[in-house]
């Protein structure tokens, strides 16, 4: 998305910001190739890869920039190295408050006390930290705003499929009340017709008899409609899954949601539709939640009595799958109705569920 | 004379039934019933050779009259009277071994 690129772009400014002006003294002092410029190098360096592998270990790599950014600002007295004090302080966003706050104030006392003129330091020390304040809480709340709107999307999500489950079943209760009623009242009323035109027709005879016997063989005619329209609508009617799936789409906007469903794919059997439904549900919020994923692809087919449900995302991936509570429940309910389940992932390289279920 | 015990819900069912039964001389009602409560006292009471008994009815179904029967060592040849073809009831009553 736009915002991440433009962030990315912010990232790079940010370290040729910083290092212009400082090579550019060098030059101009000719003490490029001092080894304290050397230092100065490896250091600034160490800190962008540091910055690259954040996400591995992350309170270790952080300290590390920690470490590299008071040295920096160390070697290299002025300019903008102060700047990677609020890089790392944006970096600390997750961490809580009494962790954080200790952590800000000591690098920007490391930093004012080893890199400024003794006069200067305290005034100094107060505006890195204001600086560092704002960089760690607009992260802070950037990422808050971040758990809100996947909060909601999830939401969104567990509401919509309960509405289609809740339609999908008073449409079936609907249906067998008026199955009930038509067997009960038009049944027993057709049973008695039929029962006294069979004294009518023993009572008469000649013509008289011939009209009953017709309006007997209509009544069993009407009876047998009847039983036919009770029993049909007995039946399980196939519930078709694509309006259910689309509205989900509708309501999740990241990851965007693409969806491909062979036409006319239709379950005859409504715990199957509300198992399959389920399954969807949860890889949708999965991907929400833990992927960071723009992009999700979900597919379904029926082939040979099994319906399949593939997704895959491209989101961050793990090299580690971890069933948390939302999968096991989903490879419960599937294990229970005799299908498989199967997740595959690699960091990097996003999350990919296959469901196959019995039709 | 064959002695018949009517049990039959609708009232409209059961006076038609009357009223075809009534046509043969050789059939005498003795009794009737419109719920399974009532179908075990007067059958008790009348002792019939046969008992004509719907399937489904209120406070006590065809079923649970039958067994109820049963446990009482009460036993009459029973023709099941349905007005659909309600299969699983038919099969109940048939395992009942009634």
């Amino acid at each position: 998305m736009l915002e991440e690129r433009g962030l990315d772009f912010t990232a790079y400014l940010t370290w040729i910001v910083i290092a212009i002006p400082t090579v550019m003294w060098q030059l101009r002092d000719h003490t490029l190739t001092s080894p304290r410029t050397l230092v100065w190098m490896a250091c600034y360096v160490a800190f962008i890869i540091c910055f690259f592998l954040h996400g591995r270990h992350r309170v270790s790599i952080v300290a590390a920039q920690s470490v590299l950014a008071v040295v920096c600002c160390f070697l290299e007295p002025g300019g903008f190295q102060p700047v990677l004090l609020v890089i790392v302080a944006a970096q600390l966003a997750a961490q809580t408050l009494t962790i954080a706050i200790p952590w800000l104030l000591l690098q920007t006392i490391a930093v004012a006390f080893s890199s400024v003129k003794p006069g200067a330091a305290l005034p100094v020390l107060l505006g890195f930290f204001g600086f560092e304040l704002f960089g760690f809480f607009a992260v802070r709340i950037a990422i808050k705003e971040e758990r809100a709107r996947q909060q909601l999307a999830e939401a969104n999500a567990e509401l919509r499929v309960a509405t289609e489950l809740l339609e999908m079943n008073s449409r079936t209760a609907e249906r067998l009340r008026i199955a009930r009623d038509l067997h009960d009242l038009l049944g027993h009323h057709l049973a008695a017709l039929s029962i006294n035109l069979e004294v009518a027709r023993h009572l008469t005879d000649g013509e008289a008899r011939d009209q009953v016997e017709k309006s007997q063989a209509v009544t069993k005619l009407l009876l047998s409609d009847v039983r036919d329209v009770v029993s049909r609508l007995r039946e399980d009617e196939p519930i078709d899954l694509t309006a259910a799936l689309r509205s989900l789409g509708d309501v999740i906007q990241k990851p965007s949601l693409h969806l491909e469903l062979e036409s006319g794919l239709a379950l005859k059997d409504p715990a199957m539709a509300q198992i399959a439904l389920r399954a969807v549900q949860e890889i949708v919020t999965n991907s929400v939640r833990h992927s960071g994923a723009r992009n999700l692809w979900l597919k379904l087919t029926s082939s040979a009595g099994t319906l399949s449900i593939e997704s895959r995302d491209d989101g961050c991936g793990t090299d580690d799958v971890r069933f948390g509570n939302g999968l096991r429940g989903m490879r419960e309910r599937v294990e229970e109705a005799r299908g498989s389940m199967e997740v595959s992932s690699m960091r990097g390289a996003g999350f990919a569920v296959g469901v196959r279920l019995p039709l | 004379v064959i002695r018949v015990c009517l049990v039959e819900d609708q009232t409209i069912v059961r006076q038609g039934l009357r009223s075809l039964l009534g046509l043969n001389p050789d059939i005498a009602i003795v009794a009737e019933a419109s719920d399974g409560e009532e179908a075990v006292e007067v059958i008790e009471r009348e002792k019939p050779d046969v008992i004509l008994l719907d399937l489904r009815m209120p406070r006590l179904d065809g079923l649970g009259v039958l067994q109820r029967l049963r446990e009482r060592g009460t036993s009459c040849p029973t023709l099941i009277l349905t007005t659909f073809d309600d299969d699983t009831m038919l099969f109940e009553a048939r395992a009942s071994s009634l």
